[in-house]
């Protein structure tokens, strides 16, 4: 009885999203042939024309690598102190006025839901093109990740720990610093270890909207059709973004799970001067700021921030700002469509991605995986995919299938994809093994262990990550629009060609709004699931 | 004069509406080392809270030291609650600091701006925080992180904490309920032994009558918010125990 009606909620749940597809696909036009050609030829074109890659120009290229890295960098290093200071603006435990945490709130909520490439854009546009504008849109949307980030894993810090510096009389400041902050590094480290694998990679496209760095040259060598030049900067980009990702797990490692062993550190007839914290555990602290400081500076110089010109258009900056809020009703309406458009573009994305990891990651998960060698490989193929922002792929389709609808939902499934296999593998792989030694014990196949034994255990996780990644396939729909994939991010690259000012501010301020919609949508679903 | 004086006190509590506490008054002079026992939801926590004012009381008087503490509010509220030390039930460490940083947080009341927030303790404090450490036993996991330790040896961290602000007062809510039965007279007999060396004053809840007779030297009773008995411990009857306990 219960079964039945169980079975009759998914299938229906099955046929909406369905049809939800199908509705999209009617809307943005799209064409399943070249969809479904679109890989094979996509694959066949790059084999041809990006190999060799060439090393004429490599120090150029490297250089420029450098200075993606160092933007990064930086960026990361500020968008972490001010997140800082907005999450314990947020937080209850230290912050009572209500007033002051919806205010902040509010402002955090902004900042996030624009597009990284839409504020370098917009920024771009107002300030002119430099290192200046690439670094400040980087800070502005880490910001906006991070501080969210921040004070929800600050609230979770339960208010118990904190009462008793409170019941014996210590203020404020002192719960914060003795309290507060210890028990939040490990979560401070994992966001911004995060957040840094997030800006390299947006650090290296905010030169295609004229924030310089790589971004500018992949996308001047892909325009002039020099793939093999373009191909040795994106070589160097998954390179980069690899050893990124690489550095941020030995760290997480290394930092995270530190002195969850017992060991005693002392004799127990200890003499000698004493101290709140043994001189090593000083020594290090103080090693690890000393470091960290020199590599801010170091990357700070590195980049060689135009300060001087970037002052010299501050001026222009409330003039611009004034005609931006000059909103125009009359695109509210064409840009609610576009942003439908953008929409339908990410959804379909997702769907086809999200099915595409699914089929992946139970081939590849190392506790069920029915080809070990097989399972490598598609663990490498999702890394590399994972590495190339979605930006490059896109110039790199562009050559291949033309612009359009077609080549932005390629993209967006190519990412979704390689997004959702690394979270679907990690959820498979967290399954207690014994699920799986007591079927095989009963001689299932692998078919049936997915389907009776882990599918039960994983649909749920699953369904978080999707909603989760529903929020970025659609900011990053509208970012494919930006270079000209369709959708509100043309819309505002028209607008910003024909300096078309109030078009400008109407279409980012409905960015946000339904950005911030979208995202107050998946939380609540993903509540449901979780 | 009375160390504490609590005088017809009312607590009512808005989320659910429901008064907790109707009218309790209870004196306890100094040197006493008060038990209060009572089922779940008596009210217990609640009482013992608002000596501290982490809960805020709805009527009636509370005197410390014949200071009225309803009224404190800020700077002199946070000197009241240097004179009263806790100890609580999940212990609630900072688990990423070491046992040493821990029982040093007791001071940070009692020390100014810079020194609290730039945690530079005195050679005093070092000391007198070391020298807990020894009495409870724990001086040889001093530089440890606070997570790895066991529920009983948390708890006589707590205990140190509690004990580094100097007070006159230490209040207990149900020490002992996490933790296993050897444990839990460990931590019971330490708090004991330190109160009587320092003559302190302890008010604390538990929820076993046998231990509350083994260590009290006064037996508070409470029931549906009101207190029903309140003698020393060979007076505490079975029947009356009986009594205390019945829904
Ligand atoms: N913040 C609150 N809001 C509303 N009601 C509360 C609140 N805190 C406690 N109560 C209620 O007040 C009553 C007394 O709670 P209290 O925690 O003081 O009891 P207790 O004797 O300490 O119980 P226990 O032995 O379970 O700890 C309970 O019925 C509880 O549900
Ligand atoms: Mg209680």
């Amino acid at each position: 009885m219960y079964d039945k009606q169980a079975r009759i909620k998914l299938w229906g749940n099955v046929l909406s999203v369905a049809l939800i597809v199908a509705a999209c696909f009617f809307y943005l036009r799209l064409d399943p042939l070249r969809l479904l050609t679109a890989a094979p030829s996509f694959i066949s074109y790059i084999a041809v024309n990006f190999f060799p890659p060439s090393t004429a120009n490599i120090n150029v290229y490297a250089s420029a690598a450098l200075h993606t890295v160092a933007v990064a960098v930086v960026g990361t290093f500020i968008s972490s102190a001010l997140s800082l200071i907005f999450a314990l603006l947020m937080s209850e435990a230290v912050m009572p006025y209500r007033a002051v945490r919806l205010a902040v709130r509010l402002f955090i909520t902004f900042l996030r839901n624009i597009p990284v490439i839409i504020w370098a854009s917009l920024l771009a546009f107002i300030f002119g093109v430099g290192s200046m504008v690439g670094l400040i849109a980087l800070v502005l949307a880490a910001t906006g990740f991070l501080s969210r980030s921040y004070a929800e894993s600050l609230s979770e810090i339960a208010a118990r720990k904190l009462e008793p510096m409170k019941a014996s009389g210590a203020g404020t400041f002192a719960i914060i610093r003795h309290g507060l902050l210890p028990e939040f590094t490990p979560a401070w480290m994992n966001w911004t270890l995060f957040s840094f694998e997030v800006a390299v990679r947006a650090s290296a496209v905010l030169g295609m909207v004229g924030a310089g760095g790589m971004g500018t040259m992949i996308r001047a060598q892909l325009e002039l059709r020099r793939f093999n030049e373009a191909a040795t900067m994106v070589f160097m980009l998954i390179i980069i973004v690899l050893v990124t990702e690489l550095t941020a797990g030995w760290v997480r490692k290394r930092y995270l799970y530190e002195g969850t062993r017992n060991k005693k550190t002392l004799p127990p007839n200890h003499t000698g001067k004493l101290r709140a914290a043994p001189l090593h555990a000083r020594a290090v602290r103080v090693l690890t700021v000393l470091l960290a400081a020199v590599i801010f500076f170091a990357c700070l110089f590195y980049i060689d921030l135009d300060v001087a010109r970037f002052v010299n258009r501050l001026s222009n900056a409330p003039r611009v700002l004034r005609m931006l809020v000059d909103l125009n009703p009359a695109m509210v309406l064409p840009g609610l469509r576009q942003f439908l458009t953008s929409f339908a573009m990410g959804a379909v994305g997702l769907v086809f991605g999200g099915v595409l990891a699914f089929v992946l990651s139970f081939l590849a998960a190392d506790n069920i995986a029915p080809w070990k060698s097989f399972a490598v490989l598609i663990k490498a193929f999702v890394s590399v995919v994972r590495a190339v922002p979605s930006l490059v792929f896109i110039l790199m389709i562009v050559a291949a299938i033309g612009l359009g609808h077609n080549a932005g939902v390629v993209v967006l499934i190519l990412s979704s994809m390689g997004y959702l296999t690394k979270a679907f593998i990690a959820t498979i792989e967290e399954q207690h093994a014994g699920i799986i030694t007591a079927m095989r014990a009963t001689g299932a196949g692998w078919g049936q262990i997915v389907v009776h034994g882990l599918l039960p255990a994983v649909a749920a996780g699953f369904l978080a990550w999707v909603a989760l990644r529903l929020e970025t396939s659609v900011a990053e729909s509208v970012t494919l629009g930006v270079v000209g994939a369709g959708g509100i991010g043309t819309m505002l690259l028209r607008a910003r060609t024909g300096f078309d000012y109030s078009t400008m501010g109407t279409l980012i301020l409905i960015i946000v709004v339904c950005m911030a919609c979208l995202e107050w949508g998946a939380g609540k679903v993903r509540k449901r699931f979780c | 004069m009375a160390l504490l004086e609590i005088r017809g006190l009312v607590k009512h509590y808005t989320h659910p509406d429901t008064e907790v506490l109707h009218g309790v008054d209870l004196t306890v002079e100094e040197g006493e080392f008060v038990v209060i026992i009572g089922p779940s939801g008596s009210g217990k926590t609640t009482l013992i809270r608002c000596i501290n004012r982490l809960i805020n009381a709805t009527a009636g008087e509370i005197l410390f030291d014949g200071q009225p503490v309803n009224s404190l509010r800020g700077a002199k509220l946070r000197k009241l609650r240097t004179q009263i030390g806790m100890i609580f039930q999940d212990y609630n460490l900072i688990y990423r600091s070491n046992v040493m940083a821990n029982v040093l947080h007791g001071r940070l009341g009692q020390m100014g701006f810079l020194r609290s927030a730039l945690g530079l303790y005195s050679r005093e404090e070092l000391e007198a925080a070391h020298d807990l450490l020894v009495t409870v036993g724990l001086e040889e996991f001093m530089h440890v992180k606070a997570q790895t330790l066991s529920g009983g040896q948390m708890q006589r961290v707590g205990i140190c904490r509690a004990m580094m602000q100097n007070p006159k007062l230490l209040l207990a809510d149900e020490p002992i309920s996490s933790l296993d039965p050897a444990s839990a007279k460990v931590v019971l007999d330490q708090i004991k032994s330190l109160t009587e060396a320092r003559g302190l004053t302890g008010i604390i809840n538990l929820h076993q009558v046998e231990f509350a007779k083994a260590y009290a030297s006064r037996i508070v009773g409470l029931r549906l918010g009101e207190i029903v008995f309140d003698g020393k411990p060979e007076e505490l009857t079975d029947e009356m125990a009986d009594y205390i306990y019945v829904r």
